[in-house]
This record gives C-alpha cells, structure tokens and sequence, in this order.
C-alpha cells in the first residue's frame, strides 16, 4: 500500500498560512491562583498544524501591518486566536500510546496491515488525517487528530514564528486537510441505537 | 501519572518560560517548574509553573 507524501515548502514571509506545522506549539490547560500563588498548566506539543482559514490569516496580519502605519483604521479583521490540532507520531498512536504522558490512554489502531490502520493511512477515518513528508522535512509519519483541535492566542504564534516553523504545506494537499476538518466539524451525530 | 506529586517531579528555579517573559515585576520569588523526570519530548508533555505573587 503506497502512501501519499505530502508536498511542502518553507514561506519565507513569517505569515502565518493555513496548513503551516509548527514545532513545540504550547497549549495553557488552565491558570488559577490560590494561597498567593498563580499556577499555570501546559501541554507542549512536539508538533501542531494550523486549521484557521488562509484568507482570515493574511486579513488579520494585513490589519495588524495597516494598524502600524495609521490610528485611523480599525481592528475589524484581527483574529483573536488560531485553530490548531496537534500532529502525533503515527507510531505512537497507532500503539494508542501518544498521549501517555499527560495521563491519556488512547485506543490502539493495531497493525498496519489491518483494515483500522489502512483507513486511516487512506484517510477514510473522518477524525484523522495521515501524514507523510519526504525526507527532508524533520516530521516523522503522522496523524492530525480533529478532535483535539484547541487554539492559541495569534500574537503567541507569531513570537514563536521564527523558532518553531517548520514548513508550510502546498495548496492541493492543504484543501483537503481543510475540507476533511471542516467535514469532521459539521458531521452530524446521530442517537446511538437504543440496545 | 500525577504530575502535580512533588515524589515525581523536580523543581527547577529561575528557568526561562515563555510565558513569564513579560511583567515579572508582579512576583517576589522564583518560579518553580513542575515536570515529569525523563520526558520524552517527541511525545506532547505538561508543564506546570508555579510561582508566589507579592503580598500586598
């Protein structure tokens, strides 16, 4: 079963993009204070792909580069956050162990050679989209996982920019992550058969 | 796993987190880090940072 590589390229233009895999991408869990002191709970992800809309990205950093110049105009297109969803290691999840440490348990797919792992790997499992890179992109085989979208805040993902972009993904391939997560968005969930 | 059991974590002071970059005017101590012993970073982890705010 031959799998599909996907085709990436590296932006030069520190835009954030649709599609764009960020490393060590951190989700804040939460931030309490109690007995004078402020606590704060992190997941850092090793690896994270962007969900939000191409065109809501280029609006937000257009806004932000005109509010640079001008007081006149407004902030009627900036983003407030970014949809991401995290990229496992495709080894990882297939043991159902990609989660362990922070106290996940996760179900196994099995083995490569059953029907589980081969949908996914054909993307026909609607929560997943399998990813593989070519050799020269640092992205061992993976999976987007849908379901555990989250976002964060646009102007952390600008100060990280520099440091943890990896690459970007091209336009054919980065359509149909986005329409599959759009899809996996608006399924509808139907009642579970009365037993 | 319970990464909040200080028998399974280790306290690291003054590490440089992000997240307090800015303002840390607000706070008299160091900020303590909470995080597992051995993390395999190629696997998402947590992190947990603690810190005491000024009295007053």
């Amino acid at each position: 079963m031959a799998e599909v590589i996907t085709k990436t390229y590296q932006e030069s233009s520190l835009v954030v993009n649709q599609c764009d895999i960020f490393k060590n991408v951190e989700f804040v869990e939460y931030v309490k204070e109690a007995d004078s002191t402020i606590e704060i709970s992190k997941i850092i992800f090793p690896y994270a792909i962007v969900l939000t809309q191409a065109c809501d990205l280029m609006q937000d950093f257009m806004a932000r580069e005109k509010n640079k110049v001008s007081e006149k105009v407004n902030q009627d297109k900036f983003l407030i956050s970014v949809i991401i969803a995290p990229v496992y290691n495709f080894e990882d999840f297939r043991l159902g162990e990609h989660l362990q440490q922070i106290g996940l348990k996760m179900q196994p797919i099995g083995s490569r050679n059953k029907t589980p792992c081969k949908n996914i790997i054909q993307n026909e499992n609607k929560r997943y989209h399998y990813l593989k890179f070519d050799d020269s992109i640092p992205v061992p085989e993976s999976v987007i996982d849908f379901k555990h979208y989250f976002t964060v805040n646009i102007n952390y993902l600008n100060s990280i920019y520099k440091e943890h972009y990896i690459c970007s993904i091209d336009s054919l391939y980065r359509e149909l992550i986005s329409q599959r997560f759009s899809n996996f968005l608006s399924r509808i969930g139907l009642p579970d058969p009365i037993e | 796993m319970n990464v909040k059991d200080e028998n399974t974590t280790r306290d690291i002071e003054n590490k440089d987190i992000s997240l307090m970059d800015e303002k840390t005017d607000n706070f008299d101590e160091p900020i303590i880090v909470h995080e597992e012993e051995n993390i395999n970073r190629n696997k998402p982890w947590r992190l947990i940072i603690r810190r005491k705010i000024a009295n007053g």
